[in-house]
């Protein structure tokens, strides 16, 4: 009985562990800036939805909102409220910016965020980077205050959110091992022995991806290696300091060579790593070493 | 009691995204299926990539781009499409209307979509090539 109920306590705090709340200021601004980022030239495409119409074809949630198909002035408004949010999120971090600055503009944010990646999901193609952004986009303002220079102090109210995005980032990858077992009929070894990574190369041709394609031995052991990685993706939340920079760096390492050989950038998920840096160190960090900097002779 | 709903929101939405990963439910964005390269390709198939030419009233053969800046649809989107497109043609009225106002003065007399189409043997590119005509339409 107490060792079940020791047990159940564990799982919890893993689940809602107490993490620095200094970090969501950091990944709330990362984030922040991916969005304006997003809405100005990757995922732009919302912009320019008002010409067709009976394009329209709504993701699920889409439908419960019971959005129409979007018109220019929706665009732009949505447009502007990422901006304004990104903006409010990013000076709110700052001690001195009052508290209910960055508690407008993440909720301003995260709304206008949502809307505009809804409707760029609702023309009959849906990205698939675009899952732990929109997630810790709706849960992060749940952290309440968080600064910069909030040093170590922790909880679970900030911790939650930072495990959510952590863990849905996570599951961006495990999950599309999920979806290669179900596409290929419960066997992932159909997967890694066909002819996915040619057929991507010949869909998105550029001068690297063509040296390639004729090279059957080569591109086999690509996909083993990315299938690999996608499933021992959970080992990151064993790891700690070097050795989960390294993983971290393993995954950046993936994302640009997918970005190289495919044009893919996946930046939504590669920033939503920021939710697994500690970046609540890297202000006193910064004084120290303006410190000693200080303290050296000339 | 705030962690127990924390953990309830968790897990249910976990679960929805595993769900969705087994009903392939894609317009279950954003915890929909993560199906992107996900479909094993036939390493002995052939890969199509669609383009669409246009004619305009001057006689010229022009590339009607397929992206949402171009003609309000992207490549992938209108390869999902196309069935409809083959069922009733006049759908794509829409993207020319886009592609026109994208791309003035030229106006648009004809459209006509083709597969270009790449033999692949053992998961790579096997021999040059070619291209086939899916379908023509005369703009009204």
């Amino acid at each position: 009985m107490t060792a079940a109920l020791a047990l159940a306590r564990r799982v919890l705090a893993w689940l809602v562990p107490a993490l620095p709340r200094a970090r969501v200021a950091w990944v709330r601004t990362a984030l922040a800036v991916m969005a304006v980022l997003d809405v100005r030239y990757f995922l732009n495409s919302t912009g320019e939805r008002g010409a067709t119409p009976d394009l329209f074809a709504p993701v699920l949630v889409a439908e419960w909102l019971h959005l129409p198909p979007v018109t220019d002035g929706v665009a732009q408004m949505l447009f502007v409220g990422v901006h304004l949010g990104a903006a409010a999120v990013a000076l709110g971090g700052f001690t001195r910016v009052p508290a209910a600055v960055q508690h407008a503009g993440g909720l301003v944010l995260g709304g206008s965020y949502l809307l505009w990646v809804l409707w760029a999901m609702s023309y009959g193609y849906v990205s698939h980077d675009h899952m732990a952004i929109v997630i810790g986009m709706l849960v992060l303002p749940t952290a309440g205050t968080s600064r910069y220079g909030g040093g170590p102090a922790a909880d679970s109210v900030a911790g939650w959110p930072l495990r959510m995005i952590q863990l849905f980032t996570v599951l961006t990858y495990l999950g599309s091992v999920l979806a290669k077992y179900v596409f290929s009929g419960g066997s992932l070894l159909r997967w890694a022995t066909s002819g996915t990574l040619a057929w991507a190369f010949i869909r998105r041709p550029n001068d690297v991806n063509q040296l390639l394609v004729q090279h059957a031995l080569l591109l086999r052991a690509a996909q083993w290696g990315a299938l690999l990685l996608e499933i021992v993706s959970p080992a990151v939340f064993a790891l700690r300091g070097r050795w989960l920079a390294l993983a971290i760096g393993a995954f950046m390492s993936f994302h640009l060579a997918t970005f190289v050989l495919l044009g893919i950038h996946f930046l939504p998920t590669v920033v939503c790593w920021s939710a697994f840096v500690p970046w609540e160190r890297l202000p006193a960090w910064w004084r120290a070493r303006r410190r000693t900097a200080a303290l050296a002779p000339a | 009691m705030g962690a127990f709903w924390r953990v309830g929101v968790m897990v249910l939405l976990v679960g929805v995204l595993v769900a969705a990963q087994f009903l392939r439910a894609d317009h279950w964005y954003p915890l929909g299926s993560l199906g992107q390269y996900a479909y094993p390709r036939d390493p002995d198939g052939d890969v199509i990539n669609t383009y669409v030419m246009g004619v305009t009233t001057t006689g010229d053969e022009v590339r009607v781009g397929l992206t949402p800046g171009s003609a309000g649809i992207s490549r992938v989107e209108f390869e999902v499409q196309l069935p409809e497109f083959q069922a009733d043609p006049d759908l794509l009225g829409d993207i020319v209307e886009a592609w026109q106002d994208s791309h003035p003065p030229h106006v648009l007399t004809s459209v006509t979509v083709y597969e270009n189409i790449s033999p692949m043997s053992a998961g790579a590119l096997a021999s040059e090539p070619y291209d086939t005509v899916v379908l023509t339409w005369e703009v009204p």
